[in-house]
C-alpha cells in the first residue's frame, strides 16, 4: 500500500469512516493471517482466534490510529503480535519446543554455521517439524517490526524496495533493521536452542 | 564479492528462516468474511460511542457461526451436540450437603415445573453458551450460533434436530443412553437425597464472593473423580451457577430460571411437515480404546494434515467443530463415508466423555506427527490395571510400568510411599550425582551412581533412592568404604539405613551400585536414548558410559574411544530429579 493510501485510510478511521475500516480488512486480512499462522503452526483454530482477537481490538482503537507513528501494517502486526505472545502465555505445555530442543541439541553438523548462515542446513533438517517450531518459537520472542521484516523478506521473498513502501521508510533505513533484525533472531535461536537444563554432549 | 558473500549468506538464512512460511494454515475465508462484518459493526460502534455497546457476543461469533453447509457436517455438528447434552446432563445431577443454608438453595429447583440455563463446556468465553429449556422428561436445546434446535426425550432416548435452513429433521436413537431419571428436574431434584447416600462427598462452604454484580455464597462439594461448586444468591438463596469438574472436562450452568413460561410446542418431538427426515444411530456406551485410537488417526490424517492436535480434551473439540466439520466437507468422498467418519469422530469423543480408566489421562502429542514410532502421545490406566496404556505417534499401544512412562505421574499408588514421596517433596536430601555406566560383555548396564549431598535434613537415619528403570536392581550401596543396609519398599524405590555419623554434608560420597539388562534403553536408529533421572533431587548430574572390551558395541564418531560422556550437566538452574533423556551414538562392532 502506497503512501497516499495510507493516509486516506488513516485520515478515514479517525473520522470513524465504514469504509476506510473495509479497505483496510481488505488491504491486510490474509496477510495477517498468513503471518500468524507462520507462528502457530498447525492449528487453524488459534490462528483464527487470534485474527479476531486483533481486528476487534484495532476496531476499538482505530480512531486513535497516528500514521505519525509507522504504517497501518506496522500499527496492526504490532497487535497481532501482542494476541501472539497472549497464546504462547495460556498454552500450559511446551512439551513440544522441549522436544525440538532436544532434537537440535542431538543433531550433527555444523549448526552455528547454520544459524549464522555461513552454511545451508541439510534438506532433512530444512524440512522437519522440529526446526520450524524452533524459528517460529524464536520468531515469536522478537519485536513486532522485526518479525514483519524477516518475513516479508525471508519468507515472502519481498524487495527491499516493497518493504520499504510497505513500511513507509526507506531502503537504506530497511537495509539497517533486516541486519539488526537478523542479528537479534541469532540471538534468540541460539538463546533457546541452549536453555536446556544441561549441555548435552555427544563427544566427551 | 563482498555482495556475493553477502547474497549467499542472505540465501541461507532464508533456508533456515522459511521453514515457517511451510505446511501453514490456508486463510478461511469463510471466517473471514463473517470477521469482516462483525469487526466493521465493532468499528463503527466504537467510532460513534466511543464505548463499545455490542456487549461479547462479537468475541464469540466467528467459528459458530461459520457451520455448516452440506447434511454430513451437520450430523457431525448434532453429534457434538448430543456429547454435549449428555455433559450436561450427567452434571447437572450431582449431590451436594444437606445443610440448611443449602436446603434454601435448593428450594427453587425442588419446586421447580421448567427451567431454562445455558451450559458452557471448557473455559468461559472460548466455547458456545448452549442454551437449555426444560419441561418434564423433554429438553430443547440449542447452540449459540447455530441455526437448528435439538429435542431431547429422556423416556425414549431420542432425539430430534431440526436443521432450519435446510428444513431436514434428523431422528437419532440414543442407544445405550446411561440411566439417568427421565424426569429431568427430577435429577436436579435428587441433590439432596443422593447425597446423603454417598459416602465419598466432603463439602467446604466458600467464602462469598460477587457473580455478575450478586452477592454469593459457595458450596463446594468433592469426591474422588472430580468436584462441584454451586454458588447462590446470599439473599435470595437463588442458584446462580454451578461448575463442575469431572475428569478432566469443566462444565459450568448459569443464568438459571426457574419456573419461566414455556410454550410446550417447543418440546414436540413431531418433524414438521416441510421438513425432510433422516434417521441415524449413535450407541453412547463409552469408546473402546480402539475406538479411541481410530479418531486420532482422522484427526490427523484427516483434520490435522497429518499432525496430532493441540489437545484432545472434548472442550477443545467442541470449540473447533466448525473446522472439524468444515475439514470433512472438504473431501472428496461419498456422504455415507463422511458420515461414517463422523460416527467415529463420536466414538472417540465418548472414550474420554464416559473415560473409565483410573486417574487423569494424559496428552502429550501436539505437533506430533502421525506415524512417528517413537513418540508417546498419550497415555492412561485403564480400570484395575496396574499398568499404563501408552499410544505413540504409529498409534502403536504398549504397556508401561509407572515409572516407565514419558513423564511422571502422581498415581494411587504413589501417595502410598508416602515416606518416600515426603523425601522428594520437601527436598529433604538434595546431591550432585555422576554417574558411571559399563556396558558389559553379557548384554547388561552395571551402573556406579556417585551421590554427593549437598543438602540433607537434620539427624538423617534413612534416605529413600529410586532408580531409572523399571528393570534396574539396586546391588549395593557403600559410604565411607562400609556397605550400607538397605531394602526395597516399592518396585524400583529403596530405602537405605545411613550411618549418621558417617555423614558429612557435601564431603560424603556415597555410591550406589545397580544395574540392568541393555535392552532397558530405548532402541533409536542412531544408538539408544537413555533416561536422566537422578536417584534422589539433584542439582547436577554427568552421565558417562564405559565400553567394556568385549561388549560388542562401539562409539559410532570415533570407534576407537571407550568412554563416553552422553550428558553433562554441571549446575541446573533448579533441583530436579527428571531432566529428559539424552542419545547415546553407539553401534555393533562388525
Amino acid at each position: 500500500m502506497n503512501k497516499q493510501a495510507n493516509t486516506e485510510i488513516a485520515d478515514g478511521l479517525q473520522q470513524g469512516n465504514r469504509d476506510a475500516w473495509l479497505r483496510l480488512y481488505d488491504q491486510y486480512a490474509e496477510k495477517l493471517w498468513c503471518n500468524v499462522a507462520r507462528l502457530m503452526a498447525h492449528d487453524p483454530a488459534s490462528v483464527a482466534d487470534v485474527v479476531q482477537e486483533t481486528f476487534i481490538a484495532a476496531a476499538r482503537s482505530a480512531k486513535n490510529f497516528n500514521p505519525r507513528r509507522g504504517s497501518l501494517w506496522t500499527w496492526l502486526w504490532a497487535i497481532a503480535k501482542r494476541q501472539v505472545a497472549l497464546h504462547y502465555r495460556k498454552r500450559t505445555s511446551n512439551a513440544f519446543i522441549a522436544r525440538a530442543q532436544q532434537w537440535w541439541s542431538l543433531l550433527d553438523g555444523q549448526k552455528s554455521d547454520w544459524i549464522e548462515g555461513r552454511e545451508k542446513p541439510p534438506a532433512e533438517v530444512l524440512e522437519s517439524a522440529e526446526l520450524a517450531a524452533l524459528v517460529r518459537y524464536a520468531l515469536a520472542e522478537l519485536p513486532a517490526e522485526y518479525q514483519t521484516l524477516l518475513m516479508a523478506k525471508y519468507v515472502d521473498g519481498l524487495a527491499i524496495e516493497d518493504i520499504a513502501e510497505e513500511t513507509n521508510g526507506s531502503s537504506v533505513a530497511i537495509h539497517s533493521k533486516l541486519a539488526r533484525a537478523r542479528k537479534s533472531f541469532r540471538r534468540v535461536f541460539k538463546r533457546l536452542t541452549h536453555s536446556t537444563p544441561g549441555i548435552w554432549e555427544i563427544t566427551p | 564479492m563482498k555482495f556475493d558473500k553477502r547474497k549467499n549468506s542472505d540465501e541461507k538464512f532464508c533456508s533456515l528462516l522459511s521453514t515457517v512460511g511451510r505446511k501453514t494454515v490456508a486463510p478461511d475465508r469463510e471466517f473471514l468474511n463473517k470477521l469482516r462484518e462483525d469487526s466493521t459493526k465493532k468499528f463503527e460502534a466504537s467510532a460513534s460511542n466511543g464505548s463499545e455497546h455490542l456487549g461479547e457476543s462479537i468475541h464469540t461469533v466467528s467459528i459458530w457461526r461459520t457451520i455448516m453447509k452440506s447434511p454430513i457436517t451437520k450430523l457431525a455438528a448434532a453429534v457434538v451436540i448430543i456429547t454435549g447434552v449428555l455433559i450436561g446432563l450427567h452434571f447437572v445431577g450431582n449431590p451436594l450437603a444437606p445443610t440448611v443454608t443449602w436446603a434454601e438453595v435448593i428450594q427453587p429447583i425442588l419446586n421447580a415445573q421448567t427451567a431454562e440455563f445455558d451450559i458452557i463446556i471448557g473455559e468461559e468465553g472460548k466455547g458456545p453458551v448452549i442454551h437449555d429449556m426444560v419441561m418434564g422428561s423433554r429438553i430443547r436445546r440449542t447452540v449459540e450460533g447455530i441455526d437448528q434446535a435439538v429435542i431431547i426425550d429422556l423416556e425414549t432416548s431420542k432425539v430430534l434436530t431440526l436443521l432450519k435452513q435446510s428444513k431436514t429433521a434428523l431422528y437419532l436413537d440414543l442407544k445405550n443412553l446411561p440411566k439417568i431419571p427421565e424426569n429431568y428436574l427430577e435429577r436436579l431434584q435428587n441433590l439432596v437425597s443422593v447425597l446423603e447416600n454417598e459416602p465419598n462427598y466432603v463439602i467446604e462452604e466458600l467464602a462469598e464472593k460477587q457473580i455478575d454484580g450478586r452477592r454469593c455464597v459457595g458450596f463446594l462439594a468433592r469426591r474422588p473423580k472430580g468436584e462441584v461448586i454451586i454458588w447462590a444468591d446470599s439473599q435470595t438463596a437463588l442458584p446462580i451457577r454451578i461448575e463442575q469438574r469431572e475428569h478432566q472436562m469443566t462444565v459450568i450452568c448459569k443464568n438459571f430460571e426457574f419456573d419461566p413460561q414455556i410454550d410446550e410446542t417447543l418440546f414436540s418431538m413431531d418433524v414438521p411437515e416441510d421438513y425432510t427426515l433422516q434417521e441415524q444411530q449413535i450407541d453412547l456406551k463409552a469408546g473402546t480404546e480402539e475406538e479411541f485410537i481410530e479418531g486420532l488417526r482422522i484427526r490427523a490424517e484427516v483434520i490435522g494434515d497429518g499432525v496430532f492436535p493441540e489437545d484432545v480434551s472434548i472442550g477443545y473439540y467442541i470449540k473447533n467443530v466448525a473446522r472439524v466439520s468444515g475439514k470433512l466437507n472438504t473431501l472428496n468422498i461419498s456422504d455415507s463415508e463422511k458420515g461414517a467418519l463422523g460416527m467415529k469422530l463420536a466414538r472417540h469423543l465418548l472414550f474420554l466423555r464416559f473415560f473409565e480408566g483410573e486417574g487423569k489421562w494424559h496428552w502429550a502429542g501436539c505437533g506430533v506427527e502421525l506415524g512417528d514410532e517413537e513418540t508417546p502421545i498419550f497415555w492412561y490406566r485403564p480400570k484395575d490395571s496396574e499398568t499404563w496404556r501408552v499410544i505413540y505417534g504409529d498409534l502403536h499401544v504398549e504397556d508401561a510400568a509407572e515409572e516407565d512412562l514419558p513423564e511422571p505421574v502422581i498415581s494411587d499408588k504413589q501417595t502410598k510411599i508416602i515416606r518416600s514421596s515426603e523425601q522428594w517433596a520437601k527436598q529433604e536430601f538434595v546431591a550432585t550425582e555422576k554417574d558411571v555406566w559399563h556396558i558389559t560383555a553379557s548384554g547388561n548396564i552395571v551402573a556406579h551412581s556417585h551421590i554427593t549431598l549437598t543438602k540433607m535434613p537434620q539427624n538423617p537415619s534413612v534416605m529413600y533412592v529410586k532408580l531409572p528403570y523399571s528393570s534396574a536392581v539396586l546391588e549395593s550401596v557403600i559410604l565411607d568404604d562400609k556397605e550400607v543396609p538397605f531394602s526395597m519398599v516399592a518396585n524400583v524405590r529403596y530405602e537405605l539405613e545411613l550411618p549418621a555419623e558417617n555423614l558429612l554434608e557435601g564431603l560424603t560420597p556415597i555410591e550406589c551400585i545397580w544395574s540392568m539388562p541393555l535392552e532397558a534403553l530405548v532402541k533409536v536408529d542412531y544408538g539408544y536414548r537413555i533416561r536422566l533421572q537422578g536417584l534422589i533431587p539433584v542439582e547436577g548430574f554427568v552421565l558417562t558410559i564405559v565400553l567394556e572390551p568385549d561388549c560388542g558395541f562401539e562409539y559410532t564418531k570415533d570407534p576407537s574411544q571407550t568412554q563416553i560422556t552422553p550428558f553433562r550437566g554441571d549446575e541446573f538452574s533448579s533441583i530436579v530429579m527428571d531432566f529428559g533423556s539424552c542419545g547415546l551414538l553407539i553401534r555393533k562392532r562388525n
